[in-house]
């Protein structure tokens, strides 16, 4: 986050900010960037410090991804009027942990305010470019396993490091996205100007201990009590972890630095299971915004 | 992020739903409409009496819950456009709900439900055990359509309704016994929500109704979803009346917490 906000605010200086005041621009066309981040975290793992603030564990571990791969594409720019900007069916796998990506600019844009930004994330297919340096049995796994997301990397408490290797199956749509930088719909195309855009995927989601709440903490004991001998655990491992009954690695109930049982909580947001990969599969759903904080109608593919 | 953020998600959802174009919504004409609330029991069953899905079955003797407030809004649930028989298919239909789709974050708010159609203020410490379910308020509102309810689940004050000293002064009480290849647990315990989050509020339970005079809202309290994912033989403590208690470091207490807030938990029904 914190690298990105000198983008943020230099969109800020070029996108509009208002309802209803924005006016075609009928003699110009414009251009779009697109590019994707997982932000410091999915570079650096956590602690991070985002906006002076520390991201971190409450439980202790640190963490470190090596791989944050996440298929996605489709993007689909519209207008309030329907009018058309943007209707791509492409798909592309990169790797947040090595950097943030770029798409293909798209050229001749009509230059407006589009209302409308859309995009999926989901399973790759035998089609899927990739962007930067990704290997090609990493998209070949994701195609094959049908994973939107393939995680990979280590956490340590102390002297005990316990690696994970998730692929995850949980494609949404993004749709009707809200601008991060200034909460107006979609984005703005200057004439004669290539107006920048940022997919940005908050990878803390997928270790939030809670759905519905704005107080949700990030937990790697429960995910860590499973990991079995090989120190390694694998989204199989996950789903035996049930929420009301989460247990460590002794198999003893699991609680928290002060004795009282660590509960995932999620709400009165349904899951298909109860346990906790399906409760990270829908809390890890919601990573991707627009331009930091935007939010986007969300739904299932 | 989490809480610096939050007047930024709330101008986010003002910027979506209040467009500055839109009508305001709130020109319905004024109506009354009824509340009512009822345990619901499953077929060919006795109220309070049902098998978890960690395999006990359970006979509630005694059972209450403080309900209240309630709030009726114009927006449905994100779910809503699946099923609106949650009971049923809803934990069949897997990524369509993932996510409430108003503008939805899993991590933060994230429910919107629009403009408030009607709301009751008080609350009730209902017996979940009760046969035929109670009458709660009529209740002012606007004329329109509603398609979803949320409630909190709140101490008990001295002003709730009902039989508030059966809650002991928790969220809610509950006494039966469990039984489980020839085990048999008796026990009793309450259920305290903490003050944290949205923890006490359960949003958007779905519904569809057009308001206007004469509707009604029946609220429908599942207690089966209470101890579905409990494991009664993992209680330890007995009481002076012989009975094991729900503490709230066991893991039947944590089941209950999930389950009492569950989208499983409650389900509404109108006379349309």
């Amino acid at each position: 986050m914190k690298s990105t906000m000198g983008f943020l605010i230099a969109l800020v200086s070029i996108f509009g900010i208002g309802c209803g005041s924005e006016t075609t621009d009928p003699a110009g066309t414009g251009a779009l960037a697109i590019r994707i981040t997982g932000e410091d975290a999915a570079k650096t793992g956590f602690p991070v410090e985002e906006e002076g603030e520390s991201i971190a564990f409450a439980d202790g571990w640190t963490l470190q991804f090596s791989k944050f791969l996440i298929s996605f594409g489709a993007v689909d720019v519209r207008g309030a009027d329907s009018a058309t900007a943007v209707t791509s069916t492409d798909l592309f796998v990169a790797d947040l942990h090595a950097g943030d990506a770029s798409l293909p600019v798209f050229e001749g844009l009509e230059a407006r305010r589009w209302e409308k930004f859309s995009y999926e994330v989901s399973a790759p297919n035998a089609m899927a470019k990739k962007l930067g340096t990704v290997a090609d049995a990493d998209v070949q796994a994701m195609v094959d396993g049908k994973f939107n997301y393939w995680v990979e990397g280590t956490a340590t408490k102390g002297a005990e490091s316990i690696g994970f290797a998730w692929g995850l199956a949980n494609p949404t749509k993004n749709a009707n996205c809200t601008n991060g930088l200034d909460d107006t719909d979609g984005v703005v195309i200057r004439a004669n100007a290539t107006t920048e855009a940022e997919i940005t995927i908050h990878v803390e989601h997928l270790f939030w201990d809670s759905l519905g709440s704005e107080n949700a903490s990030l937990r790697f004991d429960a995910l860590a009590a499973v990991a079995g001998a090989d120190k390694k655990v694998t989204t199989d491992e996950i789903t035996t972890q049930m929420l009301a009954n989460l247990k460590d690695a002794a198999g003893m109930p699991l609680v928290d630095g002060a004795g009282m049982p660590v509960v995932y909580n999620p709400g009165s947001v349904p899951l298909k299971t109860q346990d906790l990969l399906s409760f990270m599969q829908a809390s890890g759903a919601s990573m991707a915004h627009l331009n930091g904080e935007g939010l986007c109608t969300i739904s299932g593919l | 992020m989490k809480k610096s953020l939050r007047s930024l998600w709330l101008l986010g959802f003002a910027a979506i739903f209040v467009h500055c174009d839109m009508a305001s919504g709130t020109g319905g004409r004024p109506v009354q409409f009824e509340i009512q609330i009822e345990a619901a029991s499953l077929p060919e069953s006795l109220p309070g009496e049902f098998t978890t899905s960690t395999g006990w079955h359970v006979k509630l003797e005694q059972a209450f819950i403080a309900i209240g407030p309630l709030y009726v809004y114009q927006n449905p649930p994100p779910l809503a456009h699946i099923d609106l028989n949650p009971q049923e298919k809803l934990v069949d239909s897997f990524w369509n709900f993932l996510v409430p789709s108003a503008h939805a974050h899993a991590g933060d708010e994230h429910f919107f439900g629009g403009e408030v159609k009607g709301e009751y203020l008080g609350q009730i410490a209902f017996d979940v055990l009760h046969p035929n379910g109670v009458r709660l308020a009529d209740v002012p509102g606007t004329l329109g359509r509603a398609q979803s309810m949320s409630l909190w689940l709140a101490p008990p004050k001295t002003s709730t309704q009902g039989n508030a000293a059966a809650l002991q002064g928790h969220h809610a009480h509950a006494v039966g016994i469990a039984e489980k290849d020839g085990s048999v647990v008796p026990f009793e315990g309450g259920l305290d929500i903490e003050n944290e989050g949205t923890k006490q509020r359960v949003d958007g339970i779905p519904m569809d109704i057009q308001l206007d005079d004469g509707a009604v809202l029946t609220l429908a309290i599942h207690p089966q979803a209470w101890f579905d994912a409990a494991h009664f033989d993992q209680l330890s403590e007995k009481n002076d009346r012989g009975r094991f208690v729900i503490t709230p470091e066991s893991q039947v207490r944590t089941a209950w917490f999930l389950g009492a807030r569950g989208f499983l938990a409650f389900s509404v029904k109108t006379n349309q």
